[in-house]
């Protein structure tokens, strides 16, 4: 099923509004920001990966000439409230407060203890030096075995396991269990012809956004504080900013500049509160950038892994039964996505019995954020490898199998209700039939299939447009503009207005002058800023159609729009007395008519359209080395309506891409005291373009009947696929199959050698 | 009535209950009839939980209308990455 409804701007790829100032240098970023008597402010970080912290000394640091302000965690507000709503959803403050600043302990290598501004970077980093902290080093936990046994180091002695039928008397590094059943899972496998069963493994990866966290603040005498800031919601700065400070969030004004990637890791604060305390004590605005070293220690990662899956099916090809047993480690804090990982790894099939168990394991790491689909990649790693174990075993065609395993509408997913209409049979189908798909393979190369799903999501968004005297207008919300918003935003204004594109302005405002959005984030900017922007163009259409009728002497009612303009109706028409009125016209006459334009939609977008897709990947390995190349790769993706193609392209692309190097190279490398040995990206290698082939897009487009031209949401969904889509097309040209990645060199051959001995 | 299906981890607020038939005709009401009767499982909803209306997932609920015969999944909230 796919959307034939013709449109005259949407799903076309005109220019986008930002693309000037970004190829000529005149967009400016986080760290671009410049104010008179600026500071500089640098953040001491703890050696250790779990410590003690017994005493801080900054007298030293203090007399330096040119150091302004010190702050250290007893700068800050003794948080207790531990859950609150921040409009998304439910945070520990708590945490959140002392992930920004350690106070008694320090949880990971990198962890702030201090924080200073002065007159030049080189004075701060003297300053740094200058400050003495006394630690008692603590035993650290680095992976999952380690932290879930049962003689294992505490990061939180208090921290008691959640989800248990009875809550522990013991502390635990275990924060919380999730379980999903349906049937019965036990006679589904007794019922299995075949039946398998593998651990899979991932390393913590980041989400490797080229811009650094960069921040500048301002803060009056009287407490009123300004940010710029690079991030993903300048609200959700505000808020989580004013709940670590313990300020109301009008004291705080966020105006967020262009950002340089985020793909989730730019949802949470870190440099934030510290800069506006940094500001307040010097009285002196306080810039803060982190260098990539920072980036990579200290902002939150994706959780490492293992997942053990069994699987069991029918000679004929169904699968029976399923066992999903998910670890996810959060780092030093709770709050992994072991909960979307466990509604995903199964979600893609409709299977009658299965159990899924998840974990939340805190280990000495930086705190985990979200990146792209959370917890999803991982999950589909390993149950992608075992479908297509199960359909090698069978004796199958991988896609034919997944094909009569697929959900569809109506059918039940994993994690409860059934499905709407979605695209995953089409997209299976489309991925049979693609050239690429029948291509003949040379030597030493193989071909993989893997299936991704995300859920994508809707929460709040407001839009403001205001229509110029020559006809113009312009959008106003708060979505920062990461993967092409601003031009989706003004497609889907000039299709509704039924103006051109190039005579909409679309803009990112900030929490001052835009109202309430939540993040760029969850693939819900295109869905749900965008239906508060087609809402406030309708509210234009409806102010023009009574200006019209208030023009012509009639009845609103007796008004249509098309095409850009107040028609009349028929009767007046055809006696030619009423000529339509254009956009144009009624937008010059507005002061004469009674007033500007200005339309306006505030909601909470509701039922964002799953989204799924298949991968399709050709890699060539290296007998010699293990070096794996990815040949070919095409990824078909139902998007829902496509609004701007080229950005959706985009977005598959750069979704497989980052997918693609979580398979092949990107990994944390620690030393045995916790310490990431890779923190640059030389040796934390993210795929380039010179790595990569062309990577072939075909957009599926099933409306999501819940948006007014059928959007579903992209970013998401297209790095779920690779993980599971190279590990297969690495089985199929060598035959071994690896359940741990990344599929570097060493790996790859270290596999290949017992097969050739 | 609509038919409330409770996963597992969800059953323990609800007396063991797999699923309840609950007189609603928005999930307003649906949340008072909860709140009623199981308000442990009311607070779940309410600061937790997204809800799933006939399949359409919806992630902050207000005063969303409910059909005769709906069937509600209550389910956790996503959230943005």
């Amino acid at each position: 099923m796919t959307d034939d409804k013709v449109y005259r701007w949407i799903g076309s790829s005109p220019v986008r509004p930002d693309g000037i100032d970004k190829v000529t240098g005149h967009a400016a970023f986080g760290a671009d920001r410049l104010l008179p008597g600026m500071l500089h402010g640098l953040i001491l970080r703890s050696p250790h990966a779990h410590a003690r912290i017994l005493s801080i000394d900054t007298s030293a640091a203090d007399r330096i000439p040119g150091v302004l302000a010190i702050v250290t965690g007893t700068d800050f507000p003794d948080v207790t409230a531990a859950m609150e709503e921040t409009g998304e959803s439910q945070i520990d403050v708590r945490d959140l407060a002392r992930n920004v600043m350690a106070r008694d302990k320090a949880l990971y290598h990198g962890h702030a203890v201090a924080a200073v501004a002065a007159t030049t970077t080189t004075i701060a980093e003297e300053a740094l030096r200058a400050i003495k902290v006394e630690y008692e080093p603590l035993p650290a936990v680095l992976d999952i075995e380690s932290a879930m046994a049962e003689d294992a180091p505490l990061l939180h002695e208090e921290l008691r396991t959640k989800g248990l039928a009875e809550m522990p008397a013991r502390g635990s590094n275990v924060a919380a269990v999730v379980t999903y059943t349906r049937g019965d899972p036990e006679a589904g496998f007794a019922a299995s012809d075949v039946v398998i069963e593998r651990e899979f493994s991932t390393p913590t990866v980041h989400q490797g956004y080229i811009e650094p966290h960069a921040v500048v603040a301002e803060c009056r005498p009287d407490d009123q504080a300004t940010v710029w800031c690079c991030t993903q919601g300048p609200f959700v700065v505000r808020t989580l900013t004013s709940k670590v400070l313990g300020w109301d969030v009008s004291s705080i004004k966020v105006i967020p500049s262009e950002i340089g990637g985020g793909f989730g890791g730019k949802t949470t604060i870190y440099l934030e509160p510290v800069a506006i305390l940094l500001a307040r004590k010097s009285g002196r605005p306080v810039k803060m950038v982190m260098s990539r070293e920072e980036v990579f220690r200290a902002t939150g990662p994706t959780s490492a892994s293992r997942v053990r899956i069994k699987l069991g099916a029918s000679r004929a090809g169904k699968i029976l039964a399923a066992e999903a047993e998910l670890k996810y480690e959060a780092g030093a804090f709770k709050g992994s996505p072991i909960t979307p990982g466990c509604m995903c790894v199964l979600v893609a099939y409709d299977i009658d019995n299965f159990r899924i168990t998840g974990y939340d394991v805190l280990v000495n790491k930086p705190k985990v954020a979200a990146y792209r689909a959370p917890g999803a990649p991982m999950a589909a790693f390993a149950m992608e490898s075992m479908v297509d174990e199960m359909a090698h075993r069978l004796g199958l065609d991988p896609i034919r199998f997944r094909l009569d395993n697929a959900v569809r509408e109506g059918s039940k997913a994993a994690y409860g209700p059934k499905f709407p209409p979605i695209g995953l049979v089409s997209c299976l189908e489309q991925a049979a039939l693609h050239p690429h798909y029948q291509a003949p393979l040379g030597p030493n190369q193989g071909r993989g299939v893997a299936v991704g799903f995300w859920f994508n999501v809707g929460m709040q968004s407001t839009a403001t447009l205001n229509v110029q005297e020559d006809g113009t207008a312009t959008v106003v919300t708060a979505s920062p503009d990461i993967g092409g918003s601003r031009a989706s935003m003004a497609l889907m204004a000039a299709e509704t207005l039924g103006i051109a594109y190039e005579r909409i302005n679309a803009v990112v405002g900030d929490t001052e002058m835009a109202g309430y959005c939540d993040v760029t984030g969850g693939s819900r900017t295109t869905f749900a800023t965008g239906m508060a922007v087609i809402q406030a163009a309708r509210d234009v259409v409806d102010q023009m159609r009574r200006r019209a009728a208030k023009i012509w002497g009639i009845d609103p009612d007796q008004v249509t729009w098309r095409d850009g303009q107040a028609i009349p109706p028929a009767e007046h028409a055809t006696e030619q007395s009423l000529p339509p009125l254009d956009f144009a016209a009624l937008a010059k006459s507005a002061a004469k008519t009674g007033g500007s334009f200005v339309g306006r939609a505030s909601l909470t977008a509701q039922g964002a359209g799953a989204g799924f897709g298949v991968h399709l990947c050709d890699v060539q390995v290296d007998p010699e080395t293990g070096k794996v190349d990815v040949v070919r790769y095409t990824a078909i993706q139902d998007t829902g309506k496509a609004i701007h193609r080229a950005y959706v392209e985009g977005q598959m692309q750069g979704g497989a891409a980052q997918g693609i190097g979580w398979a092949l190279n990107e990994a944390y490398v620690y030393d045995a005291h916790g310490i990431m040995e890779n923190p640059a990206f030389l040796d934390y290698r993210m795929p380039v373009a010179l790595d990569l082939p062309l990577i072939d897009t075909v957009i599926v487009e099933v409306p999501n009947p819940a948006h007014p031209y059928g959007v579903r949401g992209v970013g998401e969904t297209p790095i779920v696929p690779p993980l599971a889509a190279v590990a297969n097309a690495v089985f199929d040209a060598v035959g071994v199959r690896y359940c741990d990645l990344p599929l570097n060199p060493p790996r790859v051959l270290s596999g290949l050698l017992p097969a050739a001995g | 009535m609509v038919r409330v299906v409770l996963g597992n981890e969800l059953r323990a607020l609800a007396g063991g209950a797999d699923e309840l038939l609950l007189a609603a005709t928005d999930t307003q009401a649906l949340l008072a009839e909860l709140r009623r009767r199981y308000p442990a499982l009311a607070d779940h909803v309410e600061h937790q939980s997204a809800i799933a209306i006939d399949g359409l997932i919806h992630q902050h609920p207000f005063a969303e209308p409910l059909a005769e015969h709906s069937e509600i999944h209550i389910i956790p909230r996503i959230t943005a990455g």
